[in-house]
């Protein structure tokens, strides 16, 4: 072990470059793996905030819908409440915005508590909107957005009143860079036209446990109705971020191959210099198992240090994506939490590990074919 | 020196050994039928010109190669046709090997390349192996300050006594020297002769040397003549002439000698001890090789 290691730092800048080698890899591995665990955590946390134990319903067609349909829904068995939401579009005088009509009594359980306040009434031209949003229009509370739609070609002038951080339902509804506009249900109406109707219903159910029988029932009740649970939304997500698993997976998979080419590398290497001193190795007594641990052994401490530095490397570069480079090119409304999980880390760490092993092996291997001889015939 | 050895044969017995190569086209007899016997105690130095076959001699006595024909016995082992993995331990723990280029682990001390054999055997533990290194190294007179000097710090005479050190860790039925003085100046060689000359005739450690030189060559008890693969008990006259020459009768074991061996041999004792404790040998055998032990010592008084 002592002749392994020391012949390790007898060449520190390969060993060290090898070393580096692998860190990258298992960084590399680590971090994309901890991003895409990130964007599932974030996809997971909108749909609950989008929908809670909720299901969305909206027509085939994306047709509107009488808000009465909300009585008929509400007498399903197991469904709690029904609100009728529209989701429309419009323009400021800089960008597309999204329109988000909730009746104000509902919306405290859709967006978390603004700074300002809700709009005082359903009908009120009043409305909220994200943080980002405000600053992206130039806007502070009190101050007036002029909105066109398709049915207000010449612009409706609306107050902003209240606006709130990232989450909730903005969170699901507002991903990229356009304005959100939330109003009253009645506002919303009347800006697109849309008087007496809704473009969604979020149904609320009393337990998660009835939702399938509250999903047929409300197809049966409304063919056209297109219903999207929780569980729907995610399986769907998730199948798209697995997806992008694979795909990252392999790209690390890449990057640890080159790694396991460079240990091969050197551990080939440090054989090929030391064929004599195998040789006088053996002759003193050295057996193949001796030989093979030398160089195995020098393998797999560099696959440890790679591994320990990579989950460190790692840790910390997929800290600066999440936290800084993803808000600065792709905005905040896009942020997604850091999630680094140990698991992801371990699951590197070994993989990298049995890469070194098996990298090293083969030269190593190679190191026990050298014969004792060889001792003698340098000379 | 067979301190601890577990046999009371022969150190090396060779019959009909024959060895051929082919070389281009044509087949080459390295060695031809050639008989060798070495007895406890025994100094031979092996001459003859290049290409004579000493070097194949060397290979196949040291198992670091096979005879196409005869028959190689080592301490009492028929080595002939032995797996390679239990030819490891018979260069281990009977042959002790002194090369020309001293060939030491690189990156280790002189305490610790001395220490490497006795670790590949697990018959000593570190401490013991370090002791034992340390008494050796002493045995050779190398300075105590040079002990933890890597092989690049210490002089080619000083490599050469760590490598006559490391040859002796495991108490080896013989010592095989390919040219040891090969690489040294004058004063190394004779120096090295000297320590040779002393542990064969102090220690009854059978030598077999491969060399060129005659001043060399004279230091040893028996000299043989390698010619076309045949090994003669007799020198061509230049050779002879120049090793008569070059003999001396005054060979005085340095004074620390005895009080070395006795140490090295309550070293032993106390490995043995140690080893029947932890189960890795059987009373018998700690019995059997105590009485060595004490047989060796009865010698050395």
């Amino acid at each position: 072990m002592k002749y392994s290691l020391r012949d390790l730092w007898a060449r520190p800048t390969r060993t060290v470059l090898t070393i580096l080698g692998i860190t990258i890899g298992i960084a590399f591995m680590a971090s994309l793996t901890s991003l895409t665990l990130s964007m599932k955590t974030r996809v997971s946390e909108d749909v609950s905030s989008l929908l809670g134990s909720a299901i969305l319903a909206s027509d085939v067609d994306l047709q509107p819908m009488p808000v009465f349909y909300t009585s008929t829904i509400a007498q399903i068995p197991g469904v709690s409440s029904v609100i009728p939401v529209i989701i429309g579009g419009g323009y400021t005088r800089k960008e597309a915005a999204i329109v988000i009509g909730v009746p104000v009594s509902d919306m405290a359980s859709f967006v978390p508590q603004p700074g300002g306040s809700f709009p005082s009434s359903d009908s009120a031209l009043e409305f909220i909107t994200t943080d980002l949003g405000a600053s992206s229009m130039r806007l502070r509370i009190n101050d007036t957005l002029k909105l066109t739609t398709q049915a207000y070609v010449g612009g409706v002038n609306l107050k902003l009143v209240g606006t709130t951080e990232i989450g909730g339902f903005f969170q699901g509804l507002s991903a990229g860079r356009g304005s959100v506009v939330v109003t009253g249900l009645g506002a919303a109406q009347y800006m697109l036209n849309m008087r007496g109707y809704a473009t969604h219903f979020v149904i609320r159910i009393s337990e998660a446990g009835v939702a399938d029988s509250v999903v047929n029932s409300v197809r049966a009740t409304f063919p056209r109705l297109k219903v999207i649970t929780e569980k729907d939304l995610l399986t769907n997500l998730n199948n798209i971020l697995d997806t992008l698993d694979a795909l990252m997976l392999s790209v690390s998979m890449v990057s640890l191959a080159v790694s396991g080419l460079s240990i091969m590398n050197s551990v080939g290497m440090s054989v090929a210099e030391k064929r004599r001193e195998i040789g006088v190795l053996k002759s003193i007594g050295a057996d193949n198992w001796h030989v093979l641990f030398i160089f195995l052994f020098q393998g797999v401490v560099m696959g440890v240090a790679g591994g320990i530095l990579g989950g460190l490397a790692g840790y910390g570069l997929a800290y600066v994506i999440v936290t800084d480079f993803l808000p600065r090119v792709i905005g905040t409304a896009l942020q997604f939490p850091f999630v680094y999980d140990v698991g992801t880390y371990a699951r590197g760490f070994v993989i990298g590990l049995l890469m070194s092993a098996l990298a090293s092996l083969v030269p190593s291997w190679g190191a026990t074919k050298v014969r004792p001889i060889e001792a003698l015939r340098y000379e | 020196m067979k301190l601890s050895g577990t046999s009371d044969q022969k150190p090396l017995v060779c019959k009909g050994v024959s060895k051929r190569y082919k070389l281009g086209g044509s087949i080459v007899h390295a060695l031809r039928e050639t008989d060798l016997e070495v007895e406890e105690g025994e100094f031979l130095s092996i001459m003859g010109p290049s290409g004579s076959g000493k070097s194949t001699l060397l290979h196949i006595v040291g198992t670091l190669d096979r005879p196409d024909a005869g028959k190689v016995v080592i301490d009492g082992i028929d080595v002939t046709h032995l797996p390679e993995s239990r030819l490891s331990v018979v260069r281990r723990e009977r042959i002790g090997f002194v090369f020309q280029f001293f060939n030491l682990a690189t990156q280790l001390t002189a305490v610790e390349n001395v220490s490497l054999p006795m670790l590949l055997s697990r018959r000593y533990n570190s401490d013991e192996a370090t002791e034992k290194s340390k008494t050796l190294l002493g045995l050779t007179g190398l300075p105590e300050s040079r002990y933890r000097n890597t092989p690049g710090q210490l002089s080619g005479g000083q490599q050469q006594m760590v490598a006559i050190a490391r040859a002796l860790a495991n108490d080896p039925a013989f010592i095989l020297a390919d040219e040891p003085t090969g690489n040294l100046d004058v004063d190394s060689s004779a120096n090295l002769m000297s320590i040779m000359e002393s542990l064969n005739s102090h220690f009854k450690l059978a030598v077999i040397m491969v060399t060129h030189n005659p001043d060399v060559a004279a230091h040893a008890k028996t000299v043989k003549f390698m010619r076309d693969g045949h090994l003669q008990d007799d020198a061509p006259e230049p050779y002879m002439s120049a090793i008569s020459a070059a003999r001396r009768s005054d060979v005085s074991p340095p004074p620390q000698l005895s009080a070395m061996l006795n140490k090295l041999l309550d070293l032993e004792e106390k490995v043995y001890r140690r080893r029947f404790v932890e189960g890795e040998m059987s009373e018998e055998e700690l019995l059997d090789g105590i009485a060595r032990l004490h047989r060796r010592r009865r010698q050395t008084r």
